[in-house]
Parts: C-alpha cells; structure tokens; sequence
C-alpha cells in the first residue's frame, strides 16, 4: 500500500494549520479592538468560507491563482512557480477553508478577556507587545489550542476545494479525500476502506484532543471561580 | 495636587467633571451610574475625555486645547481595580515583578518584591496563583502592584465591593496605613457613606455624571448643601422647598411652611433619628398619620399625601392609624441649595 496520500494529507494540513494559527489569531486579535460596525462587516466576510461550499472556495481560487488568472500568470511568468495542480496548491484551499475555525474561535477567547487585565496593565506601564504576548495569549490558551485542533481537523478533511485547485495526481496531489474517492469511482472498494479506516482513526484522535482540551480549560475556569 | 477639567459624551450620558484635590484621601462619592469610574478611567488615561484638563503635581496629563494626552503607560497613576484585575497566569511575585519592569537591575527588582511582600503581609503566598487566594488576599496583592510603581495618584475603585462584610473592617484598618504613608492624592470611589467617614478627609459628590461641590467630610456628613449630597449622606427625610416670603420656606409635600434664613433653597431634610413624635406642635413640625411602627423606626404620612413617606424615632406611646406631630428641632433641618 502507497502511504503517499496519508504522508501528502499531513504536511498540507500540518502546514495549512501553521498559517491559519498565526493568521486567525492576528485577525481575531484585530478584529476584537475594532469598532463594532467595522468589526459585523469584517467578521461576515472572514466566516464566508466556513458556510459557502468547498467547491464555491476553490473555484474563487482557481479565478485567482490557475495559470490563466492573474496572480498564477503572474507566478508563472517571474518565477516560474505553477500554482495549481501541484502538492502545495492544497495548502492554499485548506488554509482559506479552515481558517474561519480558527478565526472565531480565537476571537471567542479574545472576547472572554477580563478587559480590566489590558487596562491594569496600561496603567503598570506594560507595553502593548508584552500585553499580548504575556497577559492576553496566555490566558487563551485553552481557546487557541481548541481552535488549532479544528483547524486541523478541516484542513485534514478538506475535499472539495482541494480537489479543484490540485486535482488528483497519484504520488504527487493525492491526498487521503481525493484517494477514497478515485478509489470508490475505480470500484476498488477494499482499498478504499483502508483508507476510510485510517481517516477514522484520525478524526477520532483529534475529537478526543479537543474533548480533553474542553475538559482542562473547564477544570481551569472552575478554579478560577472557586 | 491634581486638578480635573472634563467633559465626555457617551451613550446618551454626559460626564461633566470639575474639581481638585490636594495630597489627601477624596472620596468620588454617587449612586451607582453617576459617573465615578468613568471618571478614574478618563484620570487613568485609558479613556480619553472629549474636552477638558487634567494636571497631577503641575504635570499636564491631559489638556484637549493643547492636544496633550499622555498615554496611561507614562502617566505614574495607579488604578485599583473593583476586581483587582490580577493576571491569573501569574503567580503573586510574578503580578508583583509586571509592576516593576522599570527597574532594570535584577537584584534591586527581587528586593523590591520582597519589601512589597512584607509590606502587605504576603511573605507565604508569594508562589501561589490568584484563584488561590482570598478576596482580601487578593486586594492586598491588587494594591501592593498597584504601589509597585510608585504612582503620584492612587486611584481606588470601591476597593471593598467585592468583599464579604466581615472581612471589611479588618482590610480597612490595613488600607489605612497604607495610604497614610502614600504621599500623594488618593481618589476613593464609593457609594458608601461609612466608608467614606472612615477613610476620606474630603468629599466630591457626584450625580448624573455631574461633580457637585467638594467639601470636607464632616461638613458633607452633618450639613449637607444639595439633595444628592443628603441623600448619600444618609438623610432619611429629603423634600423639595422653595422660599415664599421674608423667612419663610414652603414645603408642599409636607404641607407646611417652616421659618428659613436661605433665600436661594431648593429643598430641605433631617435624619429620622432627629424627628420624633408628639402629641402636641413643638419646634419645627409636620402633621402626619402613622402607617407602621417597627423597633427601628416609624414611618407616617403627611395628611392628605398618602404617597410621601416621612420616617422618625420609634415611639410606643402611639399606635398605627394616630394623628400626630412629627417635631424636628430647628438646628436639625438642613435646607439644601441648588445642584449646579
């Protein structure tokens, strides 16, 4: 059995988690000190990703980065670099689609700060920068950690968008979705339900992260408010 | 010496700030929604008022003329927080040590906290998390960071609301000492008039978002100059009055007419323990029927304003449904001005 599409399934989400990580939490963290009309327009268009289809995702994308959109033309021509249908294209649809888990789940434990702490703060002469990376992210932890987890998730399960902007190249765009399914269409059945046994067992490690994850953020509030 | 000029709009309120205040201990004194925290906030520097001035010890902090808002990191003031605001994910020397990144050397710095510790009777919590310790732990905590930083002006934002009653008095004592030896000015949010008798030399009332007259605290307690200063000072019996002719107030809700030197009254009020009852008009009185009577107080109506309340010294010689006289000696009545 080729484990190429498990091997290619992780990096791309193991890297597309990397980039929604920082990019969530900047924008949840911006989008918090925003005032509030700014803040209902952005945040509609930040969680768009979470309700269009996959497929709506990666034909927006393909109109952006296929050889014949401007950005891929312009890739292709200064760098010679293709965008589409190779490894790394899926990265770019992972991250877009799950991105709003992250976003919004950073921002729920953004908004559940004590704003008093900021302001505490101030007033000790502490600067923004150790503010944030001392007082505020550190008291978000549990929120964050939970947020990286179903980013994760998505971005492991993520088919629709992927399979348009890479299309499935065995050994080089193959991921764990895309082979069920060319495996399912070629009938060969047996094969595919490996696979689906090995996605199982993925999913359901990562709900039992976030379960316990849940679980000691819990723990921790209960002590907080003993 | 910190003098405060300003004024702030913000949803359909409008704070109105105008007082000064020495190297003392001032109570911001209202009910709650007058305005008191918003103001600390706006000294603080972490809101900024639409217009006005603000000065700690000749220092501009704020002048809106100028364009000068000093950023609450520079402005030496400290805030103590109703909640205390500790950071949860820091020990107690941890909170301590965030207070005092302006001190560079390291070994000066743990000094620091140590002296702070024994300062406030911390010594043996300096490991433990704040969900770790006591409400009164965690205000000693909240004001030994607080000082940390050696601020001009202490601002303190009812310090003791979030204690049990019992625990108060103790803490009071400790919060005592501590701004004792605090050279500077002390702003003490509260809306409670004990308090303020215990711990402040002078009073700002606050109403509406509006400041009204400072005076001293003993002055506020006993002669109070507006209804809202009464009434926070705890005068049971509060009523509009206005001057009639040479001498005279008119008290409508009370129907009577008392003698009055204050030609610009707006109002009057006595304590209940200052009323009491008789059968027989002595001093100033007001004729009332009886509607209860408990071991505290009784309370009765002014005939015919069944809706207005007067409350007086118990008196067992008279029973509930009694016409009586309700006598306030002239020395008790306070009559009030007009709230700017």
């Amino acid at each position: 059995m080729d484990l190429f599409p498990l091997v290619n399934s992780l990096r791309v989400a193991i890297i597309s988690t990397a980039l929604t990580f920082l990019i969530g939490i900047w924008a949840a963290h911006g989008v918090t000190r925003l005032p509030i009309w700014l803040k209902g327009v952005l945040d509609s268009v930040l969680t768009l990703p979470l309700v269009l289809p996959p497929t709506v995702v990666g034909f927006f994308l393909l109109k952006t980065i296929s050889p014949k959109a401007p950005l891929g033309a312009f890739f292709l021509q200064a760098f010679d670099i293709k965008l589409t249908m190779v490894w790394y294209s899926a990265v770019f649809a992972t991250t877009i689609v799950s991105f709003p888990l992250m976003y919004r789940t950073a921002r729920g434990s953004f908004e559940q700060l004590d704003p008093a702490w900021e302001a505490c703060a101030q007033t000790m002469g502490l600067r923004k920068r150790f503010i944030f990376w001392r007082i505020k992210l550190p008291n978000c932890k549990a929120g964050l950690l939970a947020g990286t987890v179903l980013a994760f998730a998505r971005a492991l399960g993520e088919y629709g968008a992927t399979t348009m902007v890479t299309g499935y190249i065995p050994g080089r765009t193959a991921t764990i979705a895309t082979t069920v399914y060319q495996l399912w269409r070629e009938g060969n059945d047996g094969l595919a339900l490996q696979w689906v046994m090995i996605d199982l067992v993925i999913s359901l490690a990562v709900l039992v992260a976030i379960n316990l994850l849940e679980l000691r953020g819990g723990a921790a509030r209960a002590r907080s408010e003993a | 010496m910190l003098e405060v000029r300003l004024k702030k709009q913000y949803a359909g309120f409008m704070l109105n700030v105008r007082f000064q205040a020495r190297d003392e201990v001032m109570a911001l004194l209202g009910a709650s929604g007058a305005g008191k925290t918003m103001t600390l906030r706006c000294i603080a520097g972490l809101v900024k008022p639409d217009a006005g001035y603000i000065a700690l010890d000749g220092r501009v902090l704020f002048d809106s003329e100028r364009h000068i808002d000093i950023a609450p990191q520079e402005r030496a003031v400290g805030l103590l927080f109703q909640n205390y605001a500790l950071f949860p994910n820091m020990t107690v020397r941890q909170n301590l040590l965030c207070g005092l990144k302006h001190v560079t050397a390291r070994a000066e710095r743990n000094h620091e906290v140590e002296r702070l510790l024994t300062m406030f009777c911390l010594q043996g919590l300096a490991d433990r998390m704040p969900s770790q310790l006591s409400g009164g732990q965690q205000q000693r905590v909240a004001l030994a960071r607080c000082l940390a930083r050696k601020p001009k002006l202490l601002l303190l934002d009812e310090p003791f609301a979030a204690l049990d009653s019992h625990l108060r008095w103790q803490l009071e004592q400790q919060l005592l000492d501590t701004l004792a030896a605090f050279e500077g000015t002390t702003l003490y949010v509260t809306h409670d008039r004990e308090e303020t008798r215990r711990l402040c030399q002078r009073v700002c009332v606050m109403r509406g978002g509006t400041s009204l007259s400072v005076m001293d605290t003993h002055r506020w307690y006993h002669t109070p100059d507006t209804r809202s200063a009464a009434l926070l000072a705890g005068f049971e019996n509060v009523e509009t009055a206005c001057w009639v002719t040479n001498g005279y107030a008119d008290i409508p809700q009370w129907g009577t007419t008392w003698p009055c030197a204050k030609a610009d009254v707006t109002g009057v009020a006595f304590r209940a323990e200052n009323a009491c009852l008789a059968g027989i008009q002595k001093d100033l009185a007001i004729r009332c029927r009886i509607l209860r009577s408990s071991e505290q107080e009784t309370i009765c109506a002014p005939l015919g304003q069944m809706n207005t309340l007067l409350r007086a010294l118990p008196d067992r010689r008279f029973a509930v449904g009694d016409e009586v006289w309700l006598c306030v000696r002239p020395e008790n009545a306070i009559w009030l001005g007009r709230e700017e």
